[in-house]
């Protein structure tokens, strides 16, 4: 059977549990209601929740150190060194060449001389000048060429 | 994720200088509160902050976007310091500077303070006794709890964004920040 000291322990065990959520807002109403109206009258409980809540204030009071204001230019210091001076630069090959979208260009391109070529009426995508006479027959050679 | 983040990310991919500088403006603060706080040591932890932003900016192609980017820098902080802590430990480098000495440092802008009983205010020597206290006592918190209760009670995240960063769920993030607060308290019994 468990003495009075034992059931005390286990009290104040059993509120202690709660005082991160008590802290963090996280009871429910009843709960914390239990737990606010226990501190009231347990001075053992009381001493600890102001220890423990004073902690806590101290940690938040600490003073946020400022950051060195040259981390930004040692940083890229350190990445331009590392990459030999690459990093920001534009890569001129490797897996910044936009290799779908040179597919998608030249399948576009091979499609257009296809179409040009089953449209011109010559098969050839070369433009008839003009200027040059179309091959006729000297004279004569019509009558030569046999008769089937 | 917000449109501007997206697009400060496409940026970053695309190496963009201005975008790179944007990033470290935005989380350089807290990533070296973090480092600091994790570390204890003013050199250690901007060692460590600088590496933090090489890591983001080499890694930046792989980031999924599931998660803030503020959250995803957090964490490679995080590992950072874990990383460097072991480290330390191997190398059994025990030596940490003063830490009253780095706050004179920072909070004057560079220049190195006199020692604080010889110039400084009842109140600020005070203040400066009471940081060097508490930095202490988190620095002697195992650094799974340490890194819980920076998280939490310094750089007040929510605890959703302390599951992200630490990969850990709710409850145990709830139950290891617990037991890092009652050991703090514990510590700071009399402050």
């Amino acid at each position: 059977m468990a003495t009075a000291d034992e059931k005390d322990r286990r009290v104040h065990a059993w509120f202690e549990a709660r005082f991160s959520a008590l802290r963090d807002g996280e009871l429910d109403g009843e709960e914390h209601a239990a737990v606010k109206s226990h501190l009231d009258e347990c001075a053992a409980c009381q001493t600890a929740w102001d220890d423990f809540d004073g902690a806590l204030g101290a940690l938040s009071s600490l003073n946020r150190t400022a950051a060195p204001p040259d981390l930004g230019a040692t940083v890229e210091e350190r990445i331009r060194k590392r990459s030999g001076g690459r990093f920001f630069g534009r890569r001129g090959l490797g897996d910044r060449i936009p290799f779908g979208w040179l597919a998608a260009l030249a399948f576009l391109v091979l499609a257009v001389i296809y179409l040009l070529v089953r449209a011109s009426g010559s098969g050839t995508l070369r433009v008839p000048d003009p200027q040059v006479a179309p091959p006729h027959l000297a004279p004569g050679a019509k009558e030569a060429m046999p008769k089937p | 994720m917000s449109i501007r983040e997206r697009l400060l990310i496409r940026r970053l991919r695309d190496r963009d200088e201005r975008a790179f500088r944007e990033v470290v403006d935005q989380h350089r603060q807290s990533v070296y509160n973090l480092t600091l706080r994790m570390l204890g040591d003013a050199a250690e932890a901007e060692d460590v902050a600088q590496e933090v932003f090489i890591t983001v900016f080499k890694s930046i192609d792989g980031f999924r976007g599931d998660a803030k980017l503020s959250t995803w820098i957090y964490r490679i902080a995080a590992n950072q310091c874990k990383n460097r802590i072991k480290y330390l430990a191997r190398r059994k480098s025990k030596s940490r500077v003063e830490y009253d000495d780095d706050v004179g440092r920072h909070q004057s802008g560079g220049v190195v303070a006199a020692p604080a009983n010889l110039r400084q205010p009842d109140t600020q020597l005070e203040g400066v006794q009471l940081e060097a206290m508490v930095s202490e006592a988190i620095a002697s918190l195992d650094e799974d709890y340490r890194l819980v209760v920076v998280l939490r009670d310094i750089e007040e995240l929510s605890y959703e964004d302390i599951c992200q960063i630490t990969g850990l769920p709710e409850g145990t993030v709830k139950s290891r920040l617990h037991r890092a607060r009652m050991a703090l308290r514990k510590k700071l019994r009399n402050v």
